[in-house]
């Protein structure tokens, strides 16, 4: 029935999204003329050559991640909320998010590898190679051990305990960790909880986009499986879902995306919360070919509106993305909340 | 001969669970269905009638022998093949917000739709079907989550209706409805089996409905005490009385009801003729008095409207039965 009505809307989404990418990669710390942006942008020549260097090997590769990073947790929160029917999941109910944490954790805390601090001082927090494939292993790890528990057991919900307390013991691993480390450790792994969007260059952004795609592209085929389970797993098993593959199919589509992500970026909060509220409002629509989508260009475009907002317009101070978000995010949920009068049919 | 739509085996049904096995249906069970028969499962709470349900749709592994729908065997079917040959109206309510009616009944679609869900012109066609055979396009446009409980449930029907399977199977569908939208959606399911030739298994509380639409009644008491039979049948052998039997409830074999039975019943003499009598009747057994040819007290009903109670020689006339049970409470105390 309604079929052009989302397209319109998707279309208007991808308009602003576009926008947003301009203005992103326009407003930083170094001011540089919109009209050389553009040339940069189109032509990829510009009177300056450092105004070159900051556009097309900072700000387009940070913009990017945002775009990334964005589809990736809110598609991922989305997958949880339908698949858990709990509108309180998130990406990091699975505790994959702190599986990478506890990776950074183990390669920030573990001290006296000079060449771990060197790599980290002289790359930036999350520039280091090594601290992304820690995350990249541990979350794998956590991810790994969700999907077996997952194919063991036959109650969606028990799943969610379960990702919740897997997340417990991963946080309480690192927490020990931090309990015995110096200070100075301590602070380079809280600047990492920070989350940061930036440093992801070249060959990792390639990486994180090819996961990413692989990710979504899951997700957009789990979308049939996923209309299925809004009526509960009854339900969808007698309409002829087999619940085990389709939970291993969700899961881990969303752990590539959720994992990917915090190791590339640090935990980004909010954003997997947030946006597929946002998304059912905007579109008043349950079928998932719509949601994900939808989900993908709203969750984008936020982080890309947050990470504009990050700059702070006219200083050269940059705030942590995830300050942003929280701040962004959270009077929306509370919103969202407050507008809807049963939040237990999320 | 045709084989039969359902085909049961020596089935037992239960559940396994860590350190005991609970067995819920004994049996072992041999039925049959037929195309276009609706069968009402009858059975008191948590007799396992669910169970039962739940295993000859195949969610459910039977703890003995086997279900065969068309000749094929329930368990051996995949999910999508399984789903092609029942659907299923269960008692869970669906609670998403921004579901509309369409996209629900659509859903029923999910065996027979495209790896994304695509909708065929087939597809589609089933859909204005299932709409206007369940009686839901007035609502079409609706959210799910502002449906009332009997709209909700023709939803569901809908959907199941859409997913065009030779069987259909409903867990209590008359649950949370009123008496009217009981009726209406029993004769609906009547109508659908005869005039498609699907196969229609449901399971109730309805005795009295039950007893007006279905062609054969499954009388599940407990897991060793099952019968089946045309109603009529298990009326006249007395099945029924004995599946509800209890100290204050009667089954009356005359009317097809139950009566709430007292503990201490009083007689009472009664006469007079016509419907005014029969509810007059009625009202004092809820009172505790069972009609006799001897008792101090005597009623009687002339007319509509008119009722005169003589007791230790002395009359009173009354208007309605309200004002004679009234007065029969004063001069006649428990």
């Amino acid at each position: 029935m309604p079929v052009i009505f989302p397209k319109v809307r998707l279309a208007g989404l991808l308009l602003l999204l576009f926008l947003a990418f301009l203005l992103d990669i326009s407003i930083g710390s170094v001011k540089i003329p919109l009209k050389e942006v553009f040339h940069i942008l189109f032509a990829s020549s510009s009177a300056d050559s450092t105004w070159n260097f900051i556009v097309e090997k900072i700000r387009i590769p940070k913009a990017m991640t945002a775009v990334l990073a964005g589809c990736g947790l809110s598609v991922s929160g989305l997958q949880m909320q339908t698949l858990f029917r709990n509108p309180l999941a998130d990406p990091s109910v699975l505790g994959i998010t702190a599986g990478a944490g506890l990776g950074v954790a183990m390669v920030m805390l573990s001290g006296g590898n000079m060449a771990t601090l060197f790599a980290i001082r002289e790359l930036g927090i999350s520039g280091s190679l090594l601290i992304t494939i820690a995350a990249c292993v541990s979350a794998g790890l956590v991810m790994i051990l969700v999907l077996i528990l997952s194919s063991r057991l036959r109650d969606n919900v028990l799943m969610l305990v379960i990702g919740i307390m897997i997340g417990g013991i991963t946080i309480s691993v690192t927490s020990i960790w931090q309990y015995f480390s110096s200070p100075e450790q301590v602070k380079d792994y809280l600047l990492w909880t920070f989350g940061s969007l930036g440093g992801v260059t070249g060959g990792q952004l390639l990486i994180l986009s090819s996961v990413i795609g692989t990710g979504l592209i899951m997700a957009w085929l789990s979308s049939k499986m996923l209309d299925a389970l809004m009526l509960g797993e009854n339900y969808a098993r007698s309409m002829g879902l087999n619940p085990r593959r389709a939970r291993l199919v969700i899961i881990c589509s969303s752990s590539l995306l959720a994992g990917s992500i915090t190791a590339f970026c640090g935990p980004i909060g909010f954003v997997g919360i947030a946006v597929p509220h946002i998304t059912r409002q905007l579109f008043r629509s349950s079928d998932h070919r719509v949601l994900v989508p939808g989900s993908c260009l709203i969750g984008a475009l936020l982080l890309l509106l947050c990470d504009t907002l990050s700059q702070l317009p006219g200083s050269s101070t940059v705030l942590p993305i995830n300050v942003i978000t929280a701040l962004a995010g959270a009077p929306v949920v509370i919103a969202l909340l407050l507008r809807q009068k049963n939040i237990n049919a999320y | 001969m045709t084989t039969p739509l359902i085909q049961i085996r020596g089935l037992q049904t239960g559940y396994q669970l860590s350190d005991q096995k609970v067995v819920t249906t004994k049996g072992p069970l041999t039925l049959e269905v037929q195309r276009g028969q609706l069968v009402c499962l009858i059975g008191p709470n948590g007799a396992g009638k669910s169970t039962l349900l739940r295993t000859i749709a195949g969610l459910h592994p039977p703890l003995k022998g086997n279900v065969e729908i068309n000749g094929r065997d329930i368990r051996l079917l995949s999910p999508i093949q399984r789903a092609q040959t029942v659907s299923l109206v269960l008692t869970d309510k669906v609670r998403t917000h921004h579901l509309d009616v369409y996209s629900l009944v659509a859903l029923g679609r999910y065996p027979w739709s495209s790896w994304l869900g695509g909708l065929s012109d087939k597809d589609r066609a089933a859909i204005e079907w299932a709409i206007d055979s369940a009686g839901v396009r007035p609502f079409l446009d609706r959210k799910i989550n502002t449906l009332s409980d009997g709209e909700h449930q023709k939803v569901m029907l809908a959907r199941a209706l859409a997913q065009d399977t030779p069987l259909l199977i409903l867990d209590e569908p008359t649950a949370h409805l009123d008496l009217p939208s009981r009726i209406r959606l029993m004769r609906l399911l009547h109508r659908l089996a005869r005039q498609t030739g699907k196969g229609v298994l449901l399971s109730t509380h309805e005795l009295e409905l039950a007893l007006q639409v279905a062609d054969e009644v499954w009388l599940l008491q407990d897991p060793s005490a099952f019968y089946c039979g045309a109603p009529e049948d298990l009326v006249l052998t007395g099945a029924f009385e004995a599946a509800f039997a209890h100290e204050d409830i009667r089954f009356d074999k005359q009317t097809g009801t139950f009566t709430i039975e007292h503990e201490h019943r009083r007689p009472v003499v009664l006469s007079g003729e016509g419907l005014a009598a029969q509810w007059t009747q009625r009202a004092l057994q809820r009172e505790g008095y069972f009609i006799s040819d001897e008792a101090p007290c005597s009623i009687r009903v002339s007319g509509a409207a008119s009722w005169t109670m003589t007791r230790d020689g002395k009359s009173y006339s009354f208007s309605d039965i309200s004002s004679l049970l009234q007065a029969l409470k004063k001069t006649d105390p428990q």
